[in-house]
């Protein structure tokens, strides 16, 4: 692929290829845009088909951690990594060493943490060689928690708009997916007294949730067509797609699943059928806020970073209020509200400070 | 050919595209190895027909600096930029200094300077954005012209060969028919005259050919510079001089010269061996203006460069020494040398030693 025309539509700075003999590993490092502070995103591995894809995905990636970082009111630019390789059988300590090493080349312009493929242990190990690291297994720890009770805060946000109280007694909620976040933001909706419609492809997952929260459970196939208030996607991405986003039956989609949309066709066509969606970048922010505390002076503190991850009630609210302003669907107002932070910030480094 | 099936048949460690939306600079850094320290290699502009061109000349270039840096016993890796660009529409102070910026990203870890392309106060304005940069205007702190002890480096490498075929360091009575009369060129011929060499010279430039005629050097036409008989062929003009339709033209025991990339092909250096001739590899030979530069970084100091540069003769005479225990070519084992050098210092890496 031709990687300066990319970098040329798409605005990155920094695309940086890692290759270390010893342990053969070939990573590629995307820094999107570093306006706000340092590139933060994940260190991905997967067993990518080609280089190209691998090259792509880290683009693309990085890109979009820009957009969640800025909105999140992080001082943080977006970065992302990716590692060509099978986690099942490709890891070594060797090769999270090397990987360490080349983050540390970089100076802190880019900081890594575990993604999909790697683990906290897998950190630890990236720590020996750079302090760039975050979600180390001492520090602010599995992020799911902190994700799941940001969906949540985003829910009141949603339902504030559409049922004019933020409180979900007595909605309906029905959730794809009882992973780590799935579970958590069942626990939060059950305490705040709201009915749940639960699925997922493991059944132990969905009988824990019947037990512990009185879930009703439906097949995996069925709940996105399931009458409810809130649809709230904890799994795969591109779950609004061709097939389901006529057969919704809810009045809002809020959930913690990444690439919620399969294109920006179907945001516009939530907007037509009158359901409201809060964009997934924004509500599922609360992952990156609580592992970015661990680089605030004095280190991580759970209190602060779950005070921040409340407030994403209120960035919800904010992309409701630039899309009624601009009348635009909210996954689109949601970018202008990113890309509005980076553009008033941008000039204030113009000003000489010694 | 893939980024990464590139970096890993030659060894890279790292490939860095840098981007600027303002200033439109599109630059690759290639960091080849750093074993031995930072990477350093200057900075090329050229206006590459496609991104593959790019990409392969900072691979192939910032291999040969490593090789290079080695070779001359230089503590420096190689790494070598380009900026894809026109040299002569492109050139904007905020492209120097968006390339200066992402020359700070890397920390240090590369070091670079004017190159094909580029010229010294190119490197003024990026010099606002990092301080990892050599070779700038002597009024900027530079070392200033580097092609007086590049000519000074073919000068010494000329006598080892001398010492390995004639027995003596002298090139007195000695014929050397030099190809090319620019800066260096003029600076090596005033050496060899100064030794009482007799010099056979060629030059297409009106200036250069002026300046032999007033100097008393004996001409001949581009074309024949390859037939005249002599002792020493000095190629100091193009690269690829010495290819399967020249080498057995050449009527010489040596060569040694300034040019780049004088072997067309690695085959060309078998050719050579086969035919007798002694070549002074070129990266050795013409380490000259990096041993310059590379001394800026330590408070430039001239006589100790020049002392440096001196050892181009005993670092030939090794590579002379392996070429014949191993019964390769020069230039294969003046590749030996500098692997076996990188090979062996990075051995010493492994030792802890606390605060460093």
């Amino acid at each position: 692929m031709e990687i300066f025309d990319y970098l040329t539509e798409h605005g990155h700075e920094q695309v940086v290829f890692c290759y270390d003999r010893a342990s053969g590993l070939r990573a590629v490092i995307a820094i999107h845009d570093t306006t706000l502070g340092p590139g933060l995103g994940g260190c991905r591995m997967w067993p990518y088909k080609n280089e190209d894809e691998a090259i792509l995905d880290v683009l693309r990636l990085s890109e979009g951690m820009t957009y969640k970082n800025s909105v999140m009111g992080l001082n943080l630019g977006g970065g992302k990594a990716v590692i060509i390789g099978d986690p099942r059988k490709d890891k070594s300590e060797q090769m999270f060493r090397a990987f360490g090493r080349f983050v540390a080349t970089l100076g802190g312009r880019y900081i890594t943490a575990e993604d999909v493929g790697t683990s906290s242990a897998d950190m630890a190990i990236v720590r020996y060689e750079t302090r760039y690291v975050a979600g180390l297994p001492d520090s602010s720890g599995d992020p799911s928690p902190a994700t799941a009770f940001g969906v949540f805060r985003g829910m009141k946000a949603c339902a504030k708009r559409v049922f004019g109280e933020e409180s979900l007694r007595g909605r309906t909620v029905a959730i794809q997916g009882m992973g780590h976040v799935g579970y958590h933001l069942a626990r939060h909706l059950h305490d705040d007294g709201a009915h749940l419609i639960v699925s997922d492809i493991f059944e132990d997952r969905v009988a824990k949730a019947v037990t512990e929260f009185g879930a009703a459970r439906v097949d995996p196939d069925d709940i996105c067509a399931v009458e409810c208030d809130i649809f709230a996607p904890c799994a795969l991405g591109a779950v609004v797609n061709d097939d389901t986003v006529d057969r919704f039956k809810c009045k809002i989609i809020a959930g913690a699943a990444n690439n919620q949309l399969a294109k920006p066709a179907h945001g516009d066509r939530l907007t037509e059928r009158g359901i409201l969606y809060a964009p997934d970048f924004v509500i599922n922010g609360g992952g990156v806020i609580n592992v970015a505390d661990e680089f605030e002076p004095g280190g991580y503190s759970r209190n602060r970073a779950f005070a921040r991850v409340a407030q994403i009630y209120d960035k919800v609210s904010r992309v409701f209020e630039i899309s009624d302003r601009d009348g635009i669907p909210t996954y689109k107002a949601a970018n202008v509200m990113a890309e509005e932070r980076i553009s008033r910030l941008s000039g204030l480094r113009r000003m000489y400070v010694r | 050919m893939g980024i990464f099936d590139s970096m890993s048949e030659y060894g890279h460690e790292q490939l860095v595209f840098c981007h600027d939306k303002s200033s439109k600079l599109k630059a690759i850094i290639a960091v080849h190895d750093t074993t031995l320290g930072p990477a350093l290699g200057g900075c090329r502009m050229w206006p590459y027909e496609k991104e593959g061109d790019a990409i392969h000349d900072a691979i192939r270039l910032s291999y040969g600096m490593s090789l290079k840096s080695a070779a001359c016993g230089a503590n420096y890796g190689g790494g070598k930029a380009v900026i894809w660009g026109d040299p002569h529409s492109d050139k904007s102070e905020e492209l120097f200094r968006a390339f200066g910026l992402f020359v700070e990203t890397l920390k240090g870890r590369f070091i670079t300077g004017t190159d094909v392309g580029t010229t010294a106060y190119d490197f003024v304005y990026s010099r606002a954005e990092t301080r990892h940069l050599v070779a700038l205007p002597e009024e900027f702190g530079g070392s200033g012209d580097s092609s007086i002890i590049t000519a000074y480096g073919v000068f010494k490498g000329m006598k080892a060969c001398s010492h390995v075929i004639w027995g003596t360091d002298s090139l007195r009575g000695r014929i050397i028919a030099v190809q090319g009369l620019g800066k260096v060129g003029r600076h090596l011929v005033r050496h060899l005259m100064d030794e009482g060499a007799e010099v056979v010279a060629t030059d297409t430039s009106e200036y250069a050919l002026n300046w032999a005629r007033e100097s008393s050097v004996t001409l001949c036409e581009p074309g024949e510079i390859f037939d005249v008989p002599c002792d020493i062929f000095s190629p100091n003009a193009l690269g690829a001089v010495l290819n399967p339709s020249t080498i057995p033209r050449l009527k010489c025991k040596a060569v040694a010269g300034a040019a780049n990339n004088q072997l067309a092909d690695e085959s060309d250096g078998q050719l050579l061996h086969e035919r007798g001739i002694l070549y002074a590899p070129d990266f050795v030979v013409n380490a000259g203006g990096l041993i310059q530069v590379a001394d800026e970084r330590e408070g430039f100091n001239r006589d100790r460069a020049f002392r440096k540069a001196a050892q181009i003769y005993h670092r030939l005479l090794e590579i002379f020494d392996i070429s014949r225990s191993e019964g390769i070519p020069t230039a294969a084992a003046a590749r030996l040398m500098a692997e076996r050098r990188i090979e062996n210092l990075g051995k010493l890496n492994r030792m802890y030693l606390p605060h460093r």
